[in-house]
């Protein structure tokens, strides 16, 4: 299939510092992209390169082979077709939901206005809203319009830039859903931009992890969560520990074991000392009365606990899920023992 | 292939008005420029006279005063419409802005006839007491009085906002460590309204500095009245603009000596801030003594020159006098203000979205260019475009559109200051979003950016109105010949001390101003809160 989108090597500066450096990505007709980094990655900037609120530096973006950015070319945003869901829904606070969401709507005429705006509310579940101000919705309603009149106009290709960060921890939820609902069955290709690696799992068929303006790993999320290209991209997708190795006969020689490895380093060779790492849940606890491990904390997280526990020998500390819920008391010896055939991750150090 | 254009190069409808401004603005200091170049060694010689000494610390001495005066009368009446229980606080709160509709020639010409020898006062009091002779309020004291009753409000309107939004945990705690109100109000809230105030003080002094109808109807000379008079002997013209120059520069190094005060407050925003309220404190028997001073203040700047104005009318027409006033000196008043105020509320607002949405490196000219404007007296733009006039641009020269352009250099920065606030109140998201729905800049402006700022705008439409109305040396010098207002009107009729035909455009003018000055309290924020 051809890309739909297709931004080739783009890259932006801010007074001097680079927000976004040679960035390439693809976007398949219908694809929900997400892109994960920390804030001040850039993936914000690159979100608005894309929907033309800011001119591109280098490099080049097209939609289905037409240039709409360039250094040389820059097509209004107006003239994109590209939706885009801010952060803080930024609905217009002066006008009502139906106002709201036939904004888009000028080349249609009233009735046919009147068919989609029923059609969006449906689709949002605000049916007989229309004639509310934004200030009287619930945070949750405001995002579901916002997105509502992003999708009226039936863009080719929504940008939602941080959606949900905004809501408190249960209405997230809730709306992630939602709003996840929404997109899949409207069919359109989307790119969400988020530093939560929940919300960049729930939804994507591909997934961008951007830092410090580059682009570090691009897959679909299975694929990185469990051969991630790096550190920074391991701990940004999942809690992780790291410890020393030794690659010896295809095998990684730690302080815990010898255990099967994997890389997307091609260059690990025999000898060389790495970082492994270490899931929370690639290892048990077990009480040991003469084991090598001390528990030494413990932070509940309801449905499981994360126990610390310090190697009496090396001095390291290592974060493992407890099994079942059943936690030793702090203090207890205990020792470690894999549980899956999951290969271990390395890393060249 | 796809037509391009560049996101962050503003459309012409845009860019041509503000380049218009930015010309129109740099004129008079362009004319002072050139004068300086022109000017002989004589002129300079005469700047540094001794007269010109005098001038610039008679000046500077009632620029403090009445910025003094001002304080102390607006600090107290801020600090208690804000945060005490005074007997009808909301009441209190309009009232004390409504001297801002009153003239500063009108005021000084009702103080001097009405208190002065042989005044209104002195009738009143020959009789019961005998007192023959009042000491009379001319000079500085006169102007000091007279235009810190009309400029305080100012003050008040800068600090009511910052008084409402200290964090009442700040002052709590402070009275937690065991400080008194007294203390706490002074080491806690009036820093706090330190850049309130400072903004305020810049504005009141700055108005001082170019003030022209008080300090010539209290015959004190001051640089607008000395220059003004210069400017009519004809003769010598230089030695206004070197008097000009001195002026400006002074007003300048108040500009620019007060950036330097606020330093970083200088973006201090006022309008956010806690949404708790602050503690009401009760004044107990203090608010007696409090109520007294409001009730003094309010008398003295509207309520006893009103009834002056008022019993000057009718004693008036009671004797006969003929007391006419054609139609179309209103009219002119009207239109030429309306024109000046929507012209420059269109300016402000093109200018403001450009400074704001469009940066780049023009804005870095335009930013001081309209800064400036704050320095410009009356008098000084009068002289300068009468100069450009008849060099440059004789077919409006003697026209009211020269008149109209005098009006905008002078209440531009004011507009621009209310609309650019409000402007940077809205969250720019708002305004993209808008164009991924595929509306274009204008579109954008007209349908979103427009009807969010409509309270901003208005008040910038009601200030420009409000002080238009109210000009009088530019409207002297550039008016047309035979081209009469109700200020102008007011103002020769009160020089002939024709007391009963110059209270009628008075009063017109205070009753016009009452509609703006509606408006400005209707959508004041910091009135409200």
């Amino acid at each position: 299939m051809k890309p739909y989108l297709t931004c080739k090597n783009i890259s932006k500066t801010f007074n001097g510092s680079p927000a976004v450096e040679s960035v390439s990505i693809d976007l398949l007709p219908g694809e929900i992209m997400s892109i994960l980094g920390p804030s001040g990655c850039g993936k914000t900037t690159l979100l608005r390169l894309i929907a033309g609120f800011e001119t591109l530096d280098e490099g080049e973006i097209k939609i289905e082979n037409n240039i709409i950015s360039s250094n040389q070319t820059h097509l209004p945003p107006e003239k994109r077709n590209i939706g885009m869901v801010f952060q803080d829904y930024s609905l217009f606070p002066h006008m009502n939901v139906e106002q709201n969401i036939t904004f888009g709507l000028q080349n249609y005429n009233q009735d046919e206005k009147e068919f989609r705006l029923q059609e969006i509310l449906k689709l949002i579940q605000l049916v007989g809203f229309e004639k509310k101000l934004p200030a009287e919705l619930s945070g949750g309603q405001q995002q579901r319009i916002a997105l509502g009149r992003t999708l009226a106009p039936k863009p080719s290709l929504i940008l939602l830039d941080e959606p949900f960060s905004n809501l408190d921890a249960v209405t997230r939820k809730e709306v992630m859903s939602d709003i996840n609902q929404i997109i899949l069955e409207s069919k359109t290709a989307s790119i969400l931009v988020t530093h939560d690696r929940e919300e960049a799992f729930s939804i994507a068929n591909k997934l961008v992890v951007m830092i410090n303006g580059k682009i570090f790993q691009m897959d679909n999320p299975s694929n990185i969560y469990n051969l991630p290209n790096n550190i920074e991209v391991a701990k940004l997708v999942a809690d992780c520990n790291f410890i020393k190795g030794r690659i010896q006969n295809k095998e990684v020689v730690t302080d815990i074991g010898s255990f099967r490895y994997e890389s997307t380093n091609k260059q690990i060779s025999d000898k060389q000392i790495v970082n492994t790492l270490i899931r929370p849940d690639d290892f048990i606890i077990t009480y040991d009365p003469n084991g090598s491990f001390k528990i030494t904390a413990r932070e509940f997280h309801g449905p499981y606990s994360i126990s610390t526990v310090l190697s009496y020998q090396y001095g390291f500390s290592l974060k493992f899920r407890d099994q079942q819920n059943v936690s030793f008391p702090i203090g207890t010896n205990v020792n470690l023992i894999k549980t899956n055939n999951r290969n271990l991750v390395v890393f060249p150090k | 292939m796809i037509k391009s254009s560049k996101i962050h190069i503003p459309p012409l409808y845009i860019l041509i008005p503000t380049i218009f401004t930015a010309i129109i603005m740099i004129l008079p200091l362009l004319y002072l420029i050139t004068r300086s170049i022109e000017a002989s060694a004589d002129t300079w010689i005469s700047l540094f006279s001794i007269r010109s000494l005098q001038t610039l610390g008679r000046s500077l001495l009632l620029m403090s005063t009445v910025t003094l005066m001002s304080l102390i009368i607006a600090i107290p009446l801020a600090w208690c419409t804000a945060r005490t229980n005074l007997p009808m606080r909301k009441i209190w709160t309009i009232l004390v802005i409504l001297p801002l509709v009153m003239p500063s020639f009108i005021a000084a010409f009702l103080f001097t006839s009405a208190l002065g020898p042989k005044g209104l006062l002195q009738n009143l009091l020959e009789k019961p007491f005998g007192v023959k002779e009042l000491p009379g309020l001319e000079g500085l004291i006169g102007a000091t009085i007279v235009l810190a009753l009309l400029s305080y409000p100012y003050i008040f309107l800068a600090i009511r906002g910052s008084i409402n939004n200290i964090d009442p945990s700040i002052e709590e705690s402070a009275k937690a460590l065991g400080k008194n109100s007294l203390k706490v109000f002074t080491t806690i809230t009036l820093p706090h309204i330190k850049p309130a105030l400072i903004a305020g003080s810049l504005f009141v002094a700055l108005y001082t500095l170019s003030d022209f109808g008080a300090v010539s109807m209290m015959r004190y000379n001051t640089f607008t009245w000395t220059i003004y008079q210069q400017y009519g002997s004809v003769i010598d013209r230089s030695a206004s603009a070197a008097l000009s120059i001195a002026l400006v520069s002074t007003a300048l190094i108040i500009l620019i000596l007060e950036q330097n005060i606020r330093g970083k407050e200088k973006y201090h925003r006022i309008g956010s801030g806690s949404s708790r309220k602050p503690k009401i404190i009760n004044l107990g028997f203090w608010k007696y003594p409090i109520t007294s001073f409001f009730v003094l203040i309010i008398s003295a700047a509207l309520i006893i020159p009103v009834s002056i104005l008022v019993f000057w009318l009718f004693r008036g027409i009671l004797n006969g006098e003929s007391i006419t006033l054609s139609l179309s000196t209103v009219l002119n008043s009207v239109i030429v203000s309306l024109i000046a105020t929507l012209t420059t509320a269109l300016l402000a607002l093109v200018t403001a979205v450009k400074l704001i949405r469009y940066p780049s490196i023009m804005n870095r000219f335009m930013e001081p260019i309209s800064f400036i404007g704050y320095a410009l007296p009356g008098v000084v733009v009068g002289i300068a475009l009468v100069f450009f006039g008849t060099r440059f641009a004789m077919p409006i020269y003697q026209s009211i559109f020269l008149l109209i352009i005098g009006y905008i250099i002078l209440f531009f920065p004011v507009s621009l200051g209310i609309i650019r606030s409000s402007l940077m109140q809205i969250n720019p998201r708002i305004e993209e979003s808008a164009m991924s729905l595929k509306h274009n800049a204008l579109s954008v402006l007209t349908k979103i950016t427009i009807p969010l700022i409509k309270s901003g705008l208005l008040m910038s439409l009601s200030m420009v109105f409000l002080l238009t109305l109210k000009e009088l040396p530019a409207t002297l010098i550039l008016g047309p010949l035979n081209f009469h207002t109700l200020a102008t009107q007011v103002w020769s009729y009160s020089s002939e001390a024709y007391f009963a035909k110059s209270a009628f455009p008075s009063l017109l003018i205070i009753v016009l101003s009452i509609f703006p000055l509606t408006t400005i309290i209707w959508h004041d924020k910091r009135i409200y809160q």
